[in-house]
C-alpha cells in the first residue's frame, strides 16, 4: 500500500529463430518493462525490426489514409470485436473502392470550381441587354466593360460620340477608336474596374443559366458521392478502428527488436517485470522454448515504479502521476491523497445540498465512464460528495448554503435558514456555522493542516533514514519543530473562551501547567506563549543547523506559512457559503412577490445553485490537491521515478 | 483620541489587507495564467500542471484573509 510493487531485473536469452515466439508471449502476459538496449559493442548489436513490419507499416498507412477520406473521426464507432476474414484482403477490396469515390469526387469538385469562375465571369453580362459577340470584332471601335460604383462623368468631353449600356454596377462603353486612351484614363480615374469578355460567344444570360444548371448537376452527383461515402463510413467505421488497433499492436511487435540486443545467433532481452508474477513468466517461457532466463542485480534508481494499492484507492495515482511517478524507493503517498482529498474536499464544501449532488452525479459518472483519467477525477468527486455530506450534516448542519436551523439574534432578528424562512424543520443542528465561526474553522484547517504536514516528516524520516541517518534526523528534527509551531498557534487560538481553549486544553492541556504557558513573551499577558513550544522550535532549529547546515533555521518561517497555507480550507468555505447566502437571499426577497415572482425566485435559485455547485467543486479540487502537491510532497517527495510499462499495453495517454 | 477612531483604523486596516493581498494575488496570477496559457498552446498536457500553478498565488490572499479576520476580531 505504501511502498510500490516489488521489481526484479530478468534476462532472456534465446537463439534468434525464436524470437518471434518470444515477442509473442512477452506480448500476451503485458508483465516485462523492457530495458532498452543502447551500448552497442563488437558481438551485441541492436536488433532489426522483424522483416513483417514494413508489410505492417503499409497497411497502417493504408488505413489511415481510408479514415482520413472517410472522416471517420466525425462518427462514434465501436471497433469491431474481431477482424474476420483476411485483413489485408479487406484492406486492399476497401481501398480501391474509395480510391475511385474519392477521384470521381476530387473531380466533379473540380468541375464545380470551374463552373463557379464561369458564373462569376458570367454574371455582370447578363445584366447588360447585349449578346457576347456584341463587345467585339470592330475595327473603328473599343469596348470598354466594367464594374463602377457611380456615374462616370465627362465622357463627352474626351469621346463625344459614345454609346453606353449600364445596368446596376455594371458599364459597357463604346468609343471610336481614336478617343480610345484619353476614354481609358478618364474610367480608370473614376474607380473602373476592367472586367475581361468572356471568348466565347451567345447570349450571356442563357449562357449563365445554362451554367447554373450544369453546376446544379454536378453538385447533385457531389452529394451522392459524399452520400455513398458516409454509407461506406458506416459500414467500415469500426472494421477501421479494430484493423487500426490490431495493426497497431502487430507493429509494436514487429518493431521490438529495436530495443533488444542481437548477436548473429542469438538475442538479449533486458527488463524488470513484478517480483511475484517472475514464476509465471519463468514457467511460461522455459517451458516452451530453449530459453535461458534468470533473475539479475539491479539498480535501484533505475527501477521502474509500479504502484500497489487497493482498488478505490487506484483512482487517486492520476494526481501522484500528474505531479511525478515515485522513485522505486520512495514511500507512495496515495494512500495518504485518497484519504486527504475528499476530507478537505468535504470540508472546504461541507453542504448537504452540493454533497448528495456530487455523490449521485459523481456516482453515475464512474458508472457510466470508461477507465481513464476522468473517471479517477470523477470518483474522487464523488468521495469528496460524500465527505461534503458528511460534514454538511455534523458540522455544519446546512443545505445548498442555508442552515436547517437558524437562531434569530439581536443584530439579525431574520436569519436565513430552511426553519425561519421556509418553514421546513429539520432537526439538524449546527455546530460551526460557516459566515459566524471563521476563527474556529482556521483553527480546524490548522489542525488539519499540522497533522497533514506530520505525516509529510513522518513519511520524510522513513524515506531518509535508510541511506542517511543525518537526514532523517534532521526531518524528525522539522517535525519537532512543526509541533512546537503548532502549539504556539493553537496558545494564540486559546484566548477566545470555548473552542479555541477546548483545543488547546485537549492537545496539551496534559502537559505540565499547559506546557508551562509564559506570561510574559515580548507581546503581552493576552499572548501567552508555552515554554514547551519555545523548547521544542530551539531544540528543532539546533538538531537542523547540525544536520541540515547554517541556512536551514531561516526556513523555519516558511514552515509556519505552509501551515497558514492551510487556512484555505476555512477561506473557500467562508467564500462559498457567503456567495451562497447572498444568492438565497436575492431569491428570497424575489419570491415575496408570490405567484409569477415565486417562479423567477426559483429559476435565481437554481442557476445560482448550479453555479455554486460547478465552481465550488472546481475550487476545492484545485486547493485540494494544491495543498497535497505544495505543502505535503515537498516534505518528503522526491519523485522523477521511472513508471512501469509493460510491453504490450501499446501506448497509452497522458492526461 | 476617541475609541471610535480606533475602530474605524482596525476595520480600514482590514480592508487595507484585503485589497493589498487580493491586488497582489491577481497580479502574479496574470503573470502566472500568461505564461500558463502559453505553455499550454505549445503542449496541452501541461494543463493540470498549469492549473496548479495558477494556484498557487492564491496563497497570498489566504494569509491577507487570515490577517483581515484577525484584525477584525479585535472589532467589539
Amino acid at each position: 500500500m505504501l511502498r510500490p510493487e516489488p521489481m526484479s531485473r530478468v534476462l532472456l536469452v534465446g537463439p534468434r529463430e525464436d524470437l518471434d515466439k518470444v515477442i509473442e508471449v512477452l506480448y500476451d502476459l503485458k508483465l516485462v518493462h523492457l530495458v532498452d538496449y543502447r551500448e552497442e559493442d563488437e558481438t551485441l548489436k541492436m536488433g532489426k525490426p522483424l522483416p513483417k513490419a514494413v508489410g505492417i507499416s503499409e497497411d497502417l498507412i493504408k488505413i489511415r489514409s481510408i479514415s482520413s477520406i472517410l472522416r471517420t473521426d466525425k462518427v462514434k464507432a465501436r471497433p469491431e470485436a474481431s477482424i474476420e476474414g483476411d485483413l489485408r484482403q479487406r484492406i486492399l477490396t476497401l481501398e480501391i473502392n474509395i480510391n475511385e469515390e474519392d477521384a470521381s469526387k476530387k473531380k466533379i469538385e473540380s468541375l464545380i470550381s470551374d463552373l463557379d469562375a464561369r458564373i462569376d465571369e458570367l454574371v455582370p453580362f447578363a445584366k447588360l441587354p447585349l449578346s457576347l459577340d456584341d463587345y467585339r470584332g470592330y475595327a473603328s471601335l473599343e469596348v470598354f466593360v466594367g464594374r463602377t460604383s457611380r456615374d462616370i462623368e465627362e465622357l463627352d468631353l474626351v469621346a463625344p460620340e459614345h454609346d453606353v449600356f449600364r445596368s446596376e454596377d455594371v458599364l459597357a462603353v463604346f468609343v471610336p477608336m481614336e478617343n480610345a486612351g484619353a476614354t481609358r484614363d478618364l474610367l480608370l480615374k473614376q474607380g473602373f474596374s476592367v472586367l475581361s469578355v468572356p471568348h466565347d460567344g451567345g447570349n450571356p444570360s442563357e449562357e449563365l443559366k445554362e451554367a447554373r444548371l450544369e453546376k446544379g448537376r454536378w453538385q447533385k452527383r457531389l452529394a451522392e458521392v459524399d452520400e455513398r461515402l458516409v454509407k461506406l463510413r458506416e459500414r467500415f467505421a469500426g472494421f477501421l478502428l479494430a484493423a487500426e488497433k490490431q495493426l497497431g499492436a502487430e507493429i509494436e511487435k514487429a518493431e521490438a527488436p529495436l530495443r533488444f540486443a542481437v548477436s548473429e545467433h542469438t538475442f538479449v532481452i533486458d527488463g524488470w517485470v513484478p517480483s511475484h508474477r517472475y514464476e509465471v513468466l519463468h514457467s511460461r517461457l522455459a517451458q516452451s522454448e530453449p530459453i535461458f532466463m534468470s533473475k539479475v542485480e539491479g539498480n535501484d534508481e533505475e527501477t521502474p515504479t509500479l504502484l500497489k494499492n487497493p482498488k478505490p484507492v487506484r483512482h487517486f495515482e492520476l494526481f501522484i502521476h500528474l505531479f511525478s511517478t515515485p522513485r522505486y524507493k520512495e514511500l507512495d503517498p496515495t494512500l495518504v491523497l485518497s484519504l486527504v482529498f475528499p476530507i478537505f474536499f468535504g470540508f472546504m464544501i461541507g453542504d448537504v445540498g452540493y454533497g448528495a449532488l456530487w455523490l449521485i452525479v459523481g456516482g453515475i459518472m464512474v458508472k457510466k465512464l470508461q477507465d481513464g483519467g476522468f473517471k479517477d477525477l470523477m470518483f474522487a468527486l464523488t468521495l469528496g460528495g460524500f465527505f461534503s455530506l458528511i460534514f454538511g450534516l455534523f458540522l455544519y448542519g446546512e443545505a445548498f448554503g442555508m442552515p436547517f436551523i437558524a437562531t434569530p439574534t439581536a443584530a439579525n432578528p431574520n436569519p436565513l435558514g430552511w426553519n425561519t424562512s421556509l418553514g421546513i424543520n429539520i432537526p439538524i443542528r449546527s455546530v460551526l456555522h460557516k459566515l459566524e465561526n471563521p476563527f474556529e474553522l482556521i483553527l480546524l484547517s490548522l489542525i488539519a493542516g499540522c497533522i497533514h504536514l506530520g505525516i509529510g516528516f513522518i513519511f520524510g524520516i522513513i524515506d531518509e533514514w535508510p541511506h542517511s541517518k543525518k537526514h532523517g534526523i534532521a526531518k524528525a528534527a522539522w517535525l519537532v519543530v512543526l509541533i512546537g509551531l503548532f502549539m504556539v498557534v493553537t496558545a494564540r487560538f486559546a484566548r477566545w473562551p470555548g473552542f479555541g481553549r477546548d483545543v488547546y486544553g485537549t492537545l496539551f492541556g496534559w502537559l505540565p501547567g499547559g506546557g508551562l504557558v509564559m506570561d510574559m513573551a515580548g507581546f503581552a499577558a493576552v499572548n501567552p506563549i508555552p515554554y514547551a513550544s519555545i523548547g521544542m522550535i530551539v531544540g528543532g532549529m539546533f538538531v537542523l543547523l547540525a544536520t541540515e547546515g547554517g541556512l536551514v533555521p531561516f526556513e523555519i518561517p516558511g514552515l509556519l506559512a505552509n501551515m497558514i497555507s492551510y487556512a484555505r480550507l476555512a477561506g473557500v468555505a467562508v467564500a462559498k457559503a457567503a456567495t451562497a447566502e447572498a444568492f438565497n437571499s436575492m431569491a428570497l426577497s424575489v419570491a415575496v412577490g408570490g405567484g409569477i415572482y415565486v417562479v423567477g425566485a426559483l429559476l435565481i435559485a437554481f442557476a445560482a445553485h448550479f453555479l455554486l455547485f460547478v465552481l465550488g467543486a472546481v475550487t476545492a479540487t484545485i486547493q485540494a490537491v494544491r495543498l497535497n502537491y505544495v505543502e505535503f510532497f515537498l516534505k518528503f517527495f522526491k519523485g522523477d521515478g521511472i513508471r512501469f510499462r509493460p510491453f504490450g499495453i501499446g501506448k497509452t495517454q497522458e492526461v | 483620541m476617541v475609541v471610535a477612531t480606533d475602530i474605524g483604523m482596525v476595520a480600514v486596516s482590514a480592508m487595507m489587507t484585503m485589497l493589498g493581498s487580493a491586488f497582489a494575488t491577481a497580479w502574479a496570477q496574470k503573470v502566472v495564467g500568461g505564461a500558463a496559457v502559453g505553455a499550454m498552446a505549445e503542449k496541452p498536457e501541461l494543463f493540470v500542471r498549469g492549473l496548479a500553478f495558477m494556484a498557487l498565488p492564491e496563497t497570498i490572499v489566504i494569509f491577507g484573509v487570515v490577517v483581515a479576520f484577525a484584525l477584525i476580531g479585535k472589532l467589539p
